[in-house]
């Protein structure tokens, strides 16, 4: 893994402060719940047939 | 021009035994009549007669008859060098939505469609874009949206699928999946080598959808990932790459799909090396390559996708393989 101050340096500057608040706010997220039919209609076929 | 005429007055001929409600008879004669162009290799007015019967056989809704015939126009610009262009795809387009979508014939006309109109042109693998849009705006107008979906998907027209999966969303998805739809079709556009129409289609969908705030940047970590991703496709460099890839990683969990589709993009826009084939031919094995792929897998994946709502998936594929012969 790239150390924890490596990858601000790898991307442009005026990314950092959005990913960084990104990254926050990931951790804040809930957990995915069940997918919607709709949506995994848009998966590959075969994915499809496994998912369900 | 006698010659001319004559067609002209067997079309009226026909007209009129249609609109008398002998259709047995007209479709008959318009059978017999395609025979005799096909053997003179009169191919232009072969397609101009099954066109004009088709369509006023479907207009009386004759959809055996009508779709017979509209078959038999796809055979023929198989058989003849008729030019790939909008006239013929709107042509197609048109048969297409008159044909009853329940009707049996309509899988089969959409598959012998699209093969028709890659041609010898190798690099619209899954059918001509302008085709699928054609089909896809029919299909979002029957509300059949996972069909819709698919041949968006494999159009130019950024536009009309962010309307439609706007609409699919609000209808039919779940709220929290806002930033989901978009973001699936963007990877599956991108896995198509698509980057113009994956681009519109992610501001169209941004802009227009009530329930996304204003950006970019945007309030949902996944939409920003997009948005640097196509920015990091344009300037073309790794480094970007893994690190969005890195730092947004719980957000592109949440669909395994996603890695997969990330790193197919990875491999035609950053020249990540493929994997080594056949270390692991599991079941995921060739999942991309079957809505995906160049090989031979994708007619397979492709029918059965075209079939999507169909309770015989298996039949477009026997057919398929009968086409290949």
């Amino acid at each position: 893994a790239t150390g924890a101050a490596g990858w601000e340096q790898q991307v442009p500057e005026d990314w950092v402060p959005i990913i960084r608040e990104d990254v926050q706010r990931q951790r804040r997220q809930a957990p995915q719940q069940p997918l919607s039919d709709a949506y995994l209609n848009g998966m590959p076929p075969k994915r499809r047939k496994i998912m369900c | 021009m006698a010659n001319c005429r004559g067609v002209e007055r067997i079309l009226k001929k026909l007209k009129d035994s249609v609109d008398s409600g002998k259709y047995y008879e007209a479709h008959q004669m318009y059978r017999t009549l395609y025979f005799r162009y096909n053997a003179q290799k009169k191919y232009a007015e072969a397609i101009d007669l099954l066109y004009s019967g088709a369509k006023l056989l479907l207009e009386h809704n004759q959809i055996t008859s009508g779709s017979d015939l509209s078959l038999l126009l796809l055979e023929t610009l198989n058989a003849s060098d008729t030019e790939r262009n909008d006239d013929t795809f709107e042509k197609i387009g048109i048969l297409h939505k008159m044909i009853d979508p329940e009707s049996p014939d309509r899988p089969t006309f959409v598959v012998k469609a699209l093969k028709w109109s890659k041609g010898s042109n190798c690099e619209s693998n899954s059918g001509h874009p302008a085709l699928h849009k054609q089909f896809a705006v029919t299909l979002w107008q029957e509300k059949n949206y996972p069909e819709a979906r698919y041949h968006f998907v494999h159009s130019n027209d950024g536009e009309g699928c962010a309307a439609m999966l706007v609409e699919y969303h609000i209808t039919h998805g779940y709220p929290s999946e806002v930033d989901m739809f978009i973001a699936q079709a963007v990877l599956q556009y991108l896995c198509l080598k698509n980057k113009a129409t994956a681009t519109v289609t992610f501001y169209a969908y941004a802009r227009q959808h009530p329930e996304v705030k204003k950006g970019p940047p945007y309030l949902l970590p996944l939409l920003n990932f997009l948005w640097f991703l196509l920015l990091a496709i344009e300037g073309g460099k790794l480094a970007f790459f893994t690190v969005l890839c890195e730092q947004y990683k719980l957000s592109l969990d949440r669909d395994p799909c996603y890695f997969q589709y990330l790193d197919r993009i990875g491999q035609q826009f950053f020249g990540i090396p493929p994997p080594k084939k056949n270390t692991q031919p599991g079941v995921f094995g060739n999942l991309l390559q079957s809505l995906f792929g160049e090989d031979e897998e994708e007619e397979e994946g492709f029918s059965s996708e075209v079939n999507l709502n169909s309770s015989t998936s298996g039949r477009a594929s026997v057919m398929n393989s009968e086409d290949l012969d």
